[in-house]
């Protein structure tokens, strides 16, 4: 497998899961070039133990998580929740709403709904994880549910 | 609304321009280099310490054992540190393509692991070097007047007590609130892992 095709094709998917994770597009594509950094390194080393997906997703989880070491660089909450907000478009709105409803979530289920979203098998969710099949289906049905009812919220 | 549907779509829609790939190259290899340029410091710095210890200990005129083990100790002290150096610069290289419940284990055990290491090893670093520094002291002041000698020790003592009271607590303090609170943080996702 060559690293210009795997950066070709999951520089975006790798992105948004750090955006799901962080809500903040510069700190998001530091996790992102560091996860790839990583993948440059290691992909000498990697054996086809998992699937080339699942790893390269464990990977970029597991820089997410390695943000408790600088939590403090930035406030949890996206910045511009209060500003007088400039007229955005419909769908930009609400794309920025479910991110920064996905950041209010806790860590995990952080990264669970945003493999979940980029369309990853919920076994392999499990696998990357390190859960149970069963306890992903249940966690994305509940995520699901919470920003459902956090976006019948707003518009109500 | 079709909250399925709309959320994946929603999600897609974020995109940012990827930097170009030898960016990240660059940035790889930079780091690769780093680690090799680190550890070759702490071997050379390792090394000179022990060439100096050699040194000391045959090339020295001193009278008494004392001074020569105060040397010793104080050496042992700085050797210490190296070690620490070195230690710290391996732990950044780890393996990280296990599932996450995994390497938030591993983490919390490095971060045990690194707490320990700094607060025990700084106590013995400090340690070594005011007992190296008092072993030394007795030959040279030996043939001091009193005065003179009353105010070295004094100095002498002033500064152990500022490196051990004040320093080495507060670095020990600061070290320890950000180990805790990474670790706390760790137990918080461990925890959420577990429940269903």
């Amino acid at each position: 497998m060559k690293f210009n095709e795997l950066y070709a094709s999951y520089w975006q998917k790798v992105f948004r899961l750090c955006m799901g994770y962080v809500n903040n597009t510069d700190w998001a594509k530091d996790i992102a070039q560091d996860t790839f950094v990583v993948i440059w390194r290691e992909l000498p080393k990697f054996r086809n133990e998992a699937s080339i997906g699942t790893w390269i997703y464990r990977i970029a989880t597991n820089q997410c998580l390695r943000q408790v070491e600088k939590e403090k660089r930035l406030p949890k909450v996206a910045v511009n929740t209060n500003i007088a907000e400039p007229e955005l478009p419909d769908l930009e709105k609400r794309t920025s709403l479910l991110y920064q409803y996905i950041v209010e979530l806790p860590e995990i289920e952080r990264i669970i709904i945003s493999l979940e979203l980029e369309d990853v098998k919920q076994a392999e969710i499990a696998s990357i994880v390190g859960i149970s099949e069963a306890n992903v289906r249940v966690k994305i049905h509940r995520i699901k549910e919470k920003l459902t009812n956090k976006f019948e919220k707003y518009e109500h | 609304m079709n909250t399925r549907i709309d959320i994946r779509e929603l999600w897609s829609n974020k995109s940012v321009s990827a930097p170009a790939e030898k960016e990240i190259r660059a940035k790889a290899e930079k780091l690769t280099k780093s680690i090799r340029n680190k550890t070759l410091l702490g071997l050379g710095a390792l090394l000179i310490t022990i060439i100096f210890i050699l040194y000391v200990w045959f090339s020295t005129d001193f009278q008494m054992l004392s001074t020569r083990i105060g040397i010793t100790v104080i050496i042992f002290g700085i050797g210490l540190g190296v070690v620490h150096f070195i230690k710290t610069v391996f732990l950044l290289i780890e393996n990280t393509a296990v599932d996450n419940s995994t390497y938030i284990k591993y983490m919390m055990k490095l971060k045990k692991q690194q707490d320990f290491m700094q607060t025990k090893l700084m106590n013995s670093y400090f340690a070594s070097l005011s007992v190296g520094l008092l072993l030394y002291m007795y030959e040279p002041t030996v043939r001091m007047t009193l005065v003179a000698k009353l105010i070295t020790y004094t100095v002498t003592f002033a500064w152990i007590g500022f490196n051990w009271f004040y320093l080495r607590p507060k670095i020990v303090k600061k070290q320890r609130a950000k180990m805790n609170a990474a670790i706390e943080s760790l137990q918080g996702i461990s925890t959420d892992l577990i429940k269903t």
